[in-house]
C-alpha cells in the first residue's frame, strides 16, 4: 500500500470524525434550570398536609400573602423539583415525586437570555392537561398557579428560574 | 317501487337528503321495511345528539400559529414550483473541486454555528405582556394577572377537580434548594431598593 493511499485513508477518517462531531445533538444543551415547588395553603389546620410537610421561609410566606388571591393563614411545602431546560427539547418536572398527581411540562419558545426565558408551559393534574400557557420567566420573578383543592386547602404551584 | 334502490340512493334517503319524486318513491319502498325505518330514526337521533353537543364552529386555540404554518406551506409550494435551471456539462476539474468546496463550506458553517451558540447571551427576550392561557379541560377556567405585590405572574384556576383527600403526599421529601434562598434574597433586595426610593 503506497504512502499516498495511507495518507488518504487517515484524512478520510479525520474528516468522518469531524462530521460525527458536527452532527452532535445541540438540542439537548442545557440553557437553564426550572424549579417547580408545590405549596399547601389553607385557612384550616395545616397539619392536614401531613407530618413531613414543612413550614416555609418567612420571606416566601410574606410574598404569597402580599397577593390577595394567594392569601391564606398557613402554608406548607409539599415538594419541589429542579429540572434542566433544554435548548430545543421538552422536559418535565415532577415536584411531588413519587406521585405523578402534579406534573409540569415545559420547553423553550425563543432563544433564552441570561436571566430570562420564554417557555411553553403545561400543568398536568391527575394525568390530564389542565393548563397551557406561554410563560416569560425572569430571575426573581415567579409564576404562581393557584391550583386544585386538597384537604380543606388549595395547592399553589410555583414555577421559577433556578440559578 | 318494487326493486331495491342502489346504495347511493339509500344513503341519501337515510341522510334525509332526498326530495320530490325520489323521496316519495323511497318512502313507498321503505314503508314495508321496518328495519330501514328504524335505521333512519337511529341516524336522525345521532345527528340531533351531535348537533346539540358540538358547537357549529370553533376557533383554534392558537390561530396565529396555524396561520404561520399555512404561510410556510405556501412558501414551500412556491419554492418547489420554481423552474429548475438547465444543467450544463460539468468540466472534469469541477467534478472533484466542487465536492471539496462543499465540504469546506460545511465545516465553516459548523464553526460559525458553534460560535453563534456560544454568544447566545447577546440575544434578548421580549416577554409577552399578556400570555396565552388555554384550559383544554371542559369546565376549567383560568384567570391570569400580574401581581405587583407578590412580584409574580399569577394564574388562578377555577373548576378544577379537587384532589381526593385520600391522596397522600407524605412520601414526598421536600428539600429547600439554594436557588430558593437566592430568589428570596433577590426579592428582598428589590423590596428594600423600592423602599429606599
Amino acid at each position: 500500500m503506497s504512502i499516498l493511499l495511507k495518507l488518504s485513508m487517515v484524512a478520510c477518517c479525520l474528516f468522518l470524525g469531524g462530521l460525527v462531531h458536527a452532527v452532535e445533538d445541540t438540542g439537548r444543551a442545557k440553557v437553564g434550570k426550572l424549579e417547580v415547588t408545590v405549596y399547601f395553603a389553607t385557612n384550616g389546620d395545616p397539619a392536614a398536609a401531613g407530618e413531613r410537610a414543612q413550614e416555609i421561609a418567612t420571606a416566601i410566606r410574606d410574598r404569597l400573602r402580599s397577593e390577595e388571591k394567594l392569601k391564606f393563614d398557613h402554608y406548607r411545602a409539599l415538594g419541589a423539583e429542579t429540572q434542566p431546560i433544554f435548548r430545543s427539547y421538552e422536559n418535565w418536572a415532577q415536584p411531588l415525586k413519587p406521585s405523578d398527581e402534579i406534573l409540569v411540562r415545559f420547553e423553550t419558545r425563543t432563544q433564552p437570555a441570561k436571566d430570562s426565558v420564554s417557555l411553553d408551559l403545561e400543568l398536568w393534574l391527575a394525568r390530564k392537561k389542565i393548563l397551557k400557557t406561554d410563560a416569560a420567566l425572569q430571575a426573581g420573578h415567579l409564576l404562581y398557579v393557584l391550583g386544585p383543592e386538597w384537604r380543606g386547602g388549595r395547592l399553589i404551584i410555583a414555577v421559577a428560574l433556578a440559578s | 317501487m318494487n326493486t331495491n334502490p342502489d346504495e347511493t340512493r339509500l344513503a341519501l334517503w337515510l341522510d334525509d337528503e332526498l326530495t320530490g319524486t325520489d323521496l316519495s318513491e323511497m318512502e313507498a319502498w321503505a314503508a314495508t321495511r321496518p328495519e330501514q325505518l328504524a335505521a333512519r330514526e337511529e341516524l336522525r337521533s345521532f345527528r340531533n345528539m351531535m348537533a346539540a353537543n358540538l358547537p357549529a364552529s370553533e376557533e383554534p386555540p392558537y390561530p396565529d400559529f396555524f396561520l404561520s404554518r399555512v404561510n410556510q406551506g405556501i412558501r414551500d409550494l412556491q419554492a418547489a414550483a420554481a423552474p429548475a435551471k438547465p444543467t450544463a456539462a460539468v468540466p472534469f476539474w469541477k467534478s472533484w473541486v466542487m465536492p471539496l468546496a462543499a465540504c469546506a463550506g460545511m465545516v465553516l458553517a459548523f464553526g460559525i454555528g458553534k460560535r453563534s451558540n456560544e454568544s447566545a447571551d447577546a440575544l434578548t427576550v421580549v416577554p409577552s405582556v399578556s400570555p396565552v392561557v388555554y384550559t383544554p379541560e371542559e369546565g376549567v377556567d383560568a384567570e391570569w394577572f400580574a401581581s405587583t405585590g407578590a412580584g409574580a405572574n399569577v394564574i388562578v384556576l377555577e373548576g378544577v377537580a379537587a384532589i381526593p383527600d385520600s391522596t397522600d403526599f407524605s412520601e414526598t421529601v421536600y428539600v429547600p434548594t439554594a436557588s430558593e434562598s437566592d430568589r428570596t434574597a433577590t426579592r428582598e433586595k428589590e423590596t428594600s431598593d423600592s423602599v429606599k426610593q
